[in-house]
């Protein structure tokens, strides 16, 4: 599986996420607390980037919010 | 109590139009009202009949159309018990009965002691139906109702239903399937006749939460219930699933309800709402419901 063809995609939408995979779903944990995936344009897009390179379920992990502003607020 | 016949020519209210759950008029077509007178005189035919009652759609409408064609007397809807089904399904089969004045009988079902069911595998509802007509179909015999039937209708029959076998080797009958209703004629029959199911979500067991061999445990379907419960406090509505990995929920919703849910905020309510029924960590899952979707991740055709 292409991943990291799927990583580039998932850049180029400008999503700064961690990818898990567990069997054929991929889970998306964003970085930042606001990852935009409430634009349903960006959802049907990763939903079609991972459909083509196989995954059955694309979803995207709720973190804490107040774990998301650490991360966040941490220096890059 | 309502009777059917006072309600029998009602009109569906302005809010007939239900998108999330496909269904865009509850005005039934003319194929559907043909569908449904026969199946009027298919329940003529079968005299009397035990029906394998939900309190879903489908065994709802089933049951109130036995009633007003054949009478309380030669009706018996049957509740199977069981872990697997929820708790507020269970109210809303109770309710309905009592208010259509369906005659009802609730008995216990053990698929839970049979190890085959509980290893969940593919045809895991086969083990469960041939538990369920096990204990209904000598029901219908003691009581001298002719047919035992349940509320499989056409789009069911094209799906992975393994349960169907069950039912095909106790002669348990879906007049429903068999007369091509399929459940967007049932909601629209089903509203147009006042009964209150016509738009409610489907509502499979518990069991269909929990990946293929995943271990079929009360603890686990009382976590799903638990979380599925409290996301409906929320205010989520439509199709809502959460489907369970674990130490993860792995929640579904319509396409109405992801398009809310997904603002921040309100995904957080999500979150904790999941992390109160016992789950470590929740996702939202993009693709949004989809019905049998563990058979897809369990490489079943559906």
């Amino acid at each position: 599986m292409p991943i990291a063809s799927l990583r580039e995609r998932l850049v180029e939408l400008s999503l700064d996420v961690e990818i898990e995979i567990r069997d054929r779903q991929l889970i998306l944990i964003p970085r930042g607390r606001d990852a935009a995936f409430h634009d349903s344009g960006v959802r049907q897009e990763v939903v079609e980037i991972a459909r083509s390179v196989g995954f059955t379920h694309v979803s995207v992990e709720i973190i804490d919010a107040d774990h998301a502003s650490l991360r966040c607020d941490q220096p890059a | 109590m309502i009777t059917l016949a006072s309600i029998g020519t009602q009109q569906a209210g302005a809010n007939a139009e239900v998108d999330s759950q496909g269904v865009t008029s509850a005005v039934p077509s003319a194929e559907a009202r043909i569908r449904e007178s026969a199946l009027v005189d298919w329940l003529r035919n079968a005299g009397s009949v035990l029906i394998g009652f939900s309190g879903g759609v489908d065994s709802t409408y089933l049951a109130c159309l036995a009633l007003s064609t054949l009478g309380r007397s030669r009706v018996l809807a049957v509740i199977g018990r069981s872990a697997s089904y929820p708790l507020e399904q269970w109210q809303r089969a109770r309710s309905i009965a009592d208010q259509f004045g369906i005659p009802v009988l609730e008995l216990d079902t053990h698929e839970s002691s049979d190890p085959r069911y509980v290893a969940n595998p593919a045809n895991r509802c086969y083990f469960c139906k041939q538990e369920l007509w096990s204990v209904l179909v000598p029901v219908a015999k003691e009581r001298g109702l002719a047919v035992v039937c349940d509320g499989t209708n056409a789009d069911d029959t094209a799906g992975h239903r393994p349960g169907t076998q069950a039912a095909r080797e106790r002669e348990v009958r879906s007049p429903l399937a068999e007369l091509g209703f399929s459940k967007t004629d049932i909601r629209a029959l089903s509203a147009q006749r006042g009964i209150p199911t016509w738009s409610a979500p489907s509502s499979p067991c518990l069991a269909s939460r929990l990946p293929y061999g995943t271990a079929v445990t009360a603890e686990r379907l009382a976590q799903v219930e638990r979380a599925e419960r409290a996301i409906r406090e929320l205010g989520v509505g439509g199709d809502l699933r959460v489907r369970h990995h674990g130490d993860l929920a792995r929640i579904e919703l319509g396409s109405t309800e992801l398009e809310r849910w997904l603002i921040p905020e309100r995904a957080q309510a999500i979150r904790r709402a999941a992390i109160g029924a016992g789950y470590t960590r929740v996702a939202i899952d993009l693709w949004g419901f989809r019905s049998g979707s563990l058979n897809v991740l369990g490489g079943v055709r559906a």
